[in-house]
């Protein structure tokens, strides 16, 4: 509705400030309503009525509409009117939508026949029997009939015809007698266009019951240095908006505008377009009459056929690409630090709708295009954090044959990856088109998801219909359709020129991140854009040069490292760094992380930061800008974490005097955060400069300290583990946020418990979450592997418990520990190493 | 439950039929109703309703309620003990005597441990004597024994209950404060209000002080008498050495910082080896031994054996360890004894004398420890907490199965719970960390004070202040007692020069500082 009314109002004003556009009402039956108007004696008054009203001009500046034009317009017009259908066929299918907020083809069709609709669309007779619409994209199968309806009120019984291959129009056809009822417009030569061609134009429009003439004088201007090239403006039609497609019946009654009738000055006909791009060269398009009508024309029906060869012809070089993610963060689980739910965000673009939430452990399915025998290039993007967890790969040739496959890497320009078989031979390879379309011409987008449990391709004809400047000031493909992140272009031979993909920009992950921790929200970025096959070869022919380095798969717990300065933090806010005295050098509180601790060891501790210091920025080497360090409050504040505010005792309740203290607080801080992510982003070994200033200090002197990016020790989250079900519990080696939180020294022995099993004999043993084991069977634990290994040892010597002790709060006690269900076939995280 | 009710109902109508002269009455329950009225009579006119108003800081200012409990009179001149929760932070308490005449009382000692209270009625001369309440031995209680509770629950004052002793020694010390006494455990129905009243025995003899119920129908604890007995003999004692103004008092105990782990522990299902002593004479086994109560073998033996209990208002203080030890036969020479150390606490005499967890304290000073089971550990901690202060008391530890002395030097344990105060114009309370009462944020910070509660609505909570947050710093003031808290607070709430009515409070939560800002330009207690 929104794309009509916007049509119409840009009409009028641009009439209206600009170009004459004399207005005059033609009288016509309402549009819907013709086919049971009479056949007109009110044709010949209506024409002089509207002489009159062209005769006498509201503003003597406005020239009239020459009645010549008028004439022209009243014979060639007419209104072409579809019905539809539902599709039942076999092959009919929910298609999806490419937004979600848009309505499907299907709901568009239906929103007709619920509404006892037609679609109605202005057209020109070009030839006898043939009449140019725009271009809307109906499908034959949901055609229930076409009828034609002429301004003197006649109805005709039309077909589907042709899609036009020059120019973004269609044609319907009336067959036999009826085709003689209809007054094909003559075309006569435009001769040479000038700079001082004066062109006219004439259109319908659509106006409530009935339809208005649209006429305006064209402007020409020329190109330049070219200067014979002349280009011509002001139809009406808004620039760069051809666009006609379905739409829903309720949005402005599904009733479309009509193509611009060109004629010169002399009144003749000369040309049709349906868009605004009308050139001496017809460089933006076929538009010049005998050039139209001599305009290559596929047929509707062939079109439908040769669909589903290219289809079958395509997919043979597309492949079903299964990548399997790890399991699990953590051992304990459900430790999602949320890093990785942007990622399964983006993927649900391509069709994995199962990436809500975490990608561990799920297997998701893409689809890749075979680019060499072994390789195949998968157009979505795949971030560090997701790669890095990528367990295994599969190439499903069809439902019987997977293949496996590796990673190779993901592109460092856009926003792809390849994949390649580690045994065997792809079917086909992509066949490579030497030049992409011209303008105007249709060609294919392709999307390749599942169908009736099937590998297919969703196939679209789109033309290009200009260009538009973008990233790094290079000027991109605009098509008529909305070409989404993931398409495949293909030319009508069925051979692919282009891709639809994520621009990736330098630093990318670092400014989302600024972005999100901003404003809340992922910063998208530069978005996508048409990879023309030209710039896609350097990349596919030596992928290794332009590869990111950066995005590799990792074992699990190297992809749960992180880097670390080494600080907590928590943000600031206008009152408080008012309170502080900090305003000026943190904007208001705006900038600037408050350190609340500094771990011993890492780069800060030994950098000599301290509690109560301030972070503004961090200055990457090489890099033009420093990074601001702020954050939306909220990161770090504590208030955001339920459980603290009832943090504290136990009261003697039920629980207590049944002797059952529950799990013990988890203290420690998770060291996913604003600052690890960033230093993450920005990559370990690079020097970096931290500029800061200490809250306490009365000169509030900017200091600055100089480090290079380095791996934390493993936390609690990477720590090494060991996990056995039957004994029922989880450890993990004491790692240095947890021993911070705990006040335990670095040579402190101890294994914390991550997780225990209900019912388990550490269950009723009454060890709980988050104590820590000490000691076993006297001996101080050095790390969850030891544990195991005592555990192992006292079962083969025969024991059936180890003695524990069990630190909480400071305090400890001992416990014995059943083990005689211990089975080291269960073990689990022993395998594991960085 | 609905067998317990069923006998209350029956008795009740039986009563009925009594008066009404009938011969109805069946003969067994005829006997029962006799005991009931006849313990009844004698306990009933001793029974207070307490009705403390307190001051509390736990909603971030400082109120006064109105609180219900109930108590027991046990001396002629007026003395009545309640629980330690009923009466703390009384600033006054009103009472209702049995013959409905209502006395101030004064609270005399505080003891949250075994959570009693010891109160003087203020009665004029003219009301003495007053009738009182005789304790029988708590030890000689069995289970299946009737006993009464009598109190106040949600305020339906002078209300009995029905039921028999569910389990006489029940040990509820694995996380709760109560560290120093075993429980009664009974089905008379025990509801708020009926806190701090007494359990009677068929024979009107009060066993036990009425102190917890639980969510569950038929659970309730009651202090055995013999601990209510030797607290309230402490009490009193110390009260009467001590400056009335100093009251209430408190019951000294000795703190080593030992923590015990019973042998048997069913608990955690562990379970250790004691040792069999290798120096010490037989004659000196006795001390925690007698607490393990030997199975009785006349279990059956239940009113009856009740009844030949004479009681007698002279009756001694029974729960006390060490003269129980003295009392008790000591057990065969090379039995397995000792107790498990769990722990012994950072900075505690215990740890500096380097005793270690694993240790096997076998004797304490002369008295042989034996610590099979948890319902023994109670009478350990005694015998520890009366150990002199600030004199070396001999442990004999098994260490690796060697035996060896080691000299401990107990300190005076420090306040259990700590001072509150108001910081009312911020609309927060704040209280003092001790180790005791807040071993998690003690264990997170130390000594210091924090936020014990945040009114609603008030400047505080529109700061972002919480409950349990500790407090670091008030402005540029470090805070590390609760004076300093007090002294900061007043001089910036004093300062009438003060341009912003703001402060940046500095707090500890989760173990981690921020920053917080107090804006009191709005004073909430104006608005209501």
């Amino acid at each position: 509705m929104s794309k009509l009314i916007t049509h119409l109002a840009f009409a009028a004003a641009f009439s209206l400030a600009s170009i004459a556009l004399a207005v005059s009402t033609i009288v016509l039956p309402a549009g819907g309503a013709g086919a049971g108007a009479p056949k007109s004696p009110a044709s010949a008054p209506a024409s002089k009525s509207v002489k009159a009203a062209a005769s006498q001009p509201a503003d003597d500046l406005e020239p009239a509409i020459p009645e010549e034009m008028i004439d022209l317009a009243q014979q060639s017009f007419v209104t072409v009117h579809f019905s539809f259908q539902k599709d039942t066929s076999d092959q009919a299918e929910e298609d999806e939508p490419a937004e979600r907020w848009q309505p499907s083809r299907q709901d568009q069709y239906q929103s007709y026949i619920d509404r006892k609709m037609t679609l109605q669309v202005g057209g020109v007779v070009i030839a006898p029997g043939e009449i140019l619409i725009p271009d809307v994209r109906v499908e034959p199968r949901h055609i229930k009939a076409v009828e034609v309806h002429t301004l003197d009120g006649q109805v005709l019984t039309a077909r589907p015809g042709a899609l036009l291959k020059g120019c973004d129009a269609a044609t319907v056809r009336v067959e036999g007698k009826d085709a003689d009822k209809l007054h094909a417009v003559h075309f006569s030569p435009a001769g040479e266009l000038t700079l001082s061609s004066a062109l006219q134009a004439v259109t319908l429009n659509a106006f409530e019951d009935h339809w208005r003439l649209g006429h305006s004088d064209l402007k020409a201007t020329c190109a330049l240095p070219d200067r014979k090239w002349i280009l011509f403006g002001g139809g009406g039609y808004e620039m760069g908006s051809s666009r006609f497609e379905m739409m829903m019946a309720h949005w402005g009654g599904g009733m479309y505008r009509a193509p611009l009738l060109i004629a010169d000055a002399n009144c003749n006909a000369i040309g049709i377009s349906c868009d605004d791009s009308i050139d001496s060269r017809q460089f933006y398009g076929t538009w010049l009459g005998a050039d139209v009508l001599a305009c290559p024309r596929i047929a509707l029906t062939d079109l439908e056929n040769q669909r589903k060869s290219t289809r079958e012809k395509l997919l043979e070089a597309v492949h079903e690409v299964a990548v399997q993610f790890r399991q699990g963060r953590g051992a304990a689980g459900g430790e999602s630090d949320g890093r990785s739910r942007m990622m399964a965000m983006m993927m649900r673009q391509f069709g994995n709708s199962e990436g809500e939430g975490d990608v561990a452990g799920r297997e998701l399915t893409f689809f890749g295009i075979a680019v060499s025998k072994t390789q195949l290039l998968i157009p979505a993007p795949l971030d560090r954090q997701t790669a890095a967890q990528i367990d295994r790969i599969w190439i499903k040739l069809d439902n019987q044959r997977r293949l496996a496959a590796r990673f190779v890497g993901a592109f460092k320009e856009f926003g792809a990856f390849l994949v390649e078989l580690t045994d065997g031979e792809l079917p086909a390879t992509i066949a490579r088109a030497s030049q992409p379309p011209a303008r105007g011409m249709p060609f294919w987008t392709a999307v390749a998801r599942k169908k009736f449990a099937h590998k297919y391709l969703e196939l679209e004809y789109a033309r290009l219909t200009g260009l538009e400047r973008g990233y790094a000031d290079g000027y991109y493909w605009r098509a008529d359709t909305g070409l989404n992140d993931g398409m495949l272009l293909y030319t009508f031979d069925g051979e692919l020129f282009g891709l639809m993909l994520h621009q990736r920009l330098e630093d990318e992950e670092q400014k989302r991140l600024a972005g999100a921790a901003r404003r809340g929200y992922m910063n998208e970025g530069e978005g996508s854009h048409v990879f023309l096959l030209k710039d896609l070869e350097e990349p596919l022919a030596s992928p290794t040069a332009h590869l990111d380095r950066e995005i590799v798969v990792k074992s699990r717990l190297a992809a749960l490292r992180r880097p670390w300065l080494g600080v907590e933090f928590v943000t600031l806010d206008p009152k408080i760094a008012e309170q502080m005295k900090v305003s000026k050098l943190t904007r208001d509180g705006s900038l600037g992380l408050l350190v609340n601790a500094v771990y011993d060891g890492s780069p800060a501790g030994k950098a000599g930061l301290k509690v109560g210091d301030i972070l503004l920025k961090l200055q990457v080497q090489g890099k033009d800008e420093p990074i601001e360090l702020k954050l939306d409050s909220g990161e770090g504040d504590s208030s955001r974490f339920g459980g603290w505010g009832g943090w504290g005792e136990q009261d003697g309740e039920a629980q207590a005097v049944a002797g059952q203290e529950g799990p013990a607080e988890r203290t420690w801080k998770n060291r996913d955060n604003y600052l690890t992510r960033l230093l993450d982003a920005i990559g370990t070994g690079k020097h970096v400069t931290v500029t800061y200033f200490s809250s306490d200090d009365p000169e509030q002197t900017r200091k600055q300290a100089a480090f290079a990016i380095e791996q934390a020790p493993p936390d609690f989250s990477s720590a090494r583990r060991w996990k056995n079900r039957k004994v029922g519990l989880t450890v993990k080696d004491l790692t240095y946020e947890v021993r911070t939180a705990l006040s335990m020294k670095a040579d402190d022995p101890g294994v914390v418990v991550a997780k225990v099993e209900n019912g388990s004999p550490t269950s009723v043993a009454r060890i709980w979450p988050n104590e820590i084991i000490t000691h076993a069977d006297g001996a101080p634990l050095a790390g969850a592997w030891q544990f195991q290994k005592a555990v192992a040892a006292a079962k083969a010597a025969g024991h059936d418990k180890v003695r524990l002790s069990i630190l909480r709060l400071g305090k400890t006690r001992l416990c014995d520990l059943k083990i005689d269900a211990y089975d080291k076939a269960d073990d689990e995280g022993m395998d594991e190493d960085y | 439950m609905i067998r317990n009710r069923g006998v209350w109902l029956l008795a009740a109508a039986v009563l009925a039929a009594g008066c009404a002269g009938g011969p109805k009455a069946d003969p067994p329950y005829a006997d029962v109703q006799v005991s009931i009225a006849r313990a009844k009579q004698r306990v009933y006119p001793t029974l207070v309703f307490v009705k403390p108003i307190r001051e509390v800081f736990e909603r971030g200012e400082r109120e006064r309620e109105e609180v219900f409990g109930s108590g027991v009179i046990i001396s002629p001149d007026g003395y009545v003990l309640t629980n330690h929760h009923v009466a703390e932070k009384a600033i006054q308490v009103n009472c209702v005597l049995g013959d409905k005449e209502q006395v101030t009382a004064k609270v005399i000692g505080l003891d949250p441990e075994t959570d009693l209270a010891l109160l003087k009625l203020e009665v004029k001369p003219s009301q003495l004597p007053l009738p009182y309440a005789e304790f029988g031995d708590s030890d000689k209680i069995e289970e299946g024994q009737f006993v009464m509770a009598l109190g106040s629950p949600f305020g339906f004052t002078r209300s009995i209950s029905l039921g028999i002793i569910s389990n006489t020694r029940r040990y509820i010390g694995f996380s709760t404060q109560y560290q120093y006494n075993l429980w009664l455990q009974t089905d008379a129905a025990i509801n708020p209000g009926n806190s701090g009243g007494p359990l009677v025995d068929a024979h009107g003899m009060v066993v036990g002080i009425n102190t917890l119920g639980t969510f569950a129908e038929g659970i309730g604890f009651a202090i055995p008498s013999n601990v209510a007995q030797d607290t309230a003999k402490r009490l009193k004692d110390k009260a009467a050495s001590a400056d009335p103004n100093t009251w209430p008092v408190k019951v000294e105990r000795a703190y080593t910082g030992l923590q015990i782990q019973a042998l048997q522990d069913f608990n955690t299902n562990t379970f250790t080896t004691g040792a069999a002593l290798k120096s010490s004479p037989p004659a000196a086994l006795a001390a925690a031994k007698m607490s393990a109560k030997p199975e009785r073998k006349d279990s059956r033996i239940t009113l009856a054996a009740a009844r030949t209990h004479a009681p007698t208002a002279s009756q001694p203080a029974a729960g006390s360890a060490p003269a129980a030890a003295q009392s008790q036969p000591a057990g065969p020479a090379g039995e397995e004894v000792g107790v498990l150390v769990k722990n012994a606490e950072q900075h505690s005499p215990a740890e500096d004398a380097g005793i270690q967890p694993g240790d096997l304290v076998l004797k304490i000073g002369e008295t042989v420890v034996d610590g099979r089971y948890v319902e023994q550990l109670p009478a350990i901690r005694r015998i520890l907490a009366d150990l002199p202060i600030d004199k070396p008391t001999l442990l004999t530890i098994s260490r690796n199965g060697e035996e060896i002395v080691i000299p401990v030097m107990p300190v005076l344990k420090g306040k259990f719970e700590g001072e509150d105060f108001e910081l009312r114009r911020w609309n927060f309370t704040v209280k003092e960390i001790t180790k005791f009462s807040n071993p998690t944020l003690h264990f997170q910070h130390g000594d210091g004070v924090f936020i014990q509660g945040v009114r609603y609505p008030g400047n505080a909570q529109d700061a972002g202040l919480a409950a349990n947050d500790i407090l670091v710093k008030i402005g540029q003031t470090p805070i590390k007692t609760i004076a300093d808290a007090k002294a900061a607070y007043e001089q910036l709430v004093n300062d009438k020069a003060l341009a912003d009515k703001k402060v940046l409070i500095t707090i500890k939560r989760g173990g981690f500082q921020e920053p917080k800002l107090l804006d009191w330009t709005k004073d909430y207690m104006e608005e209501d």
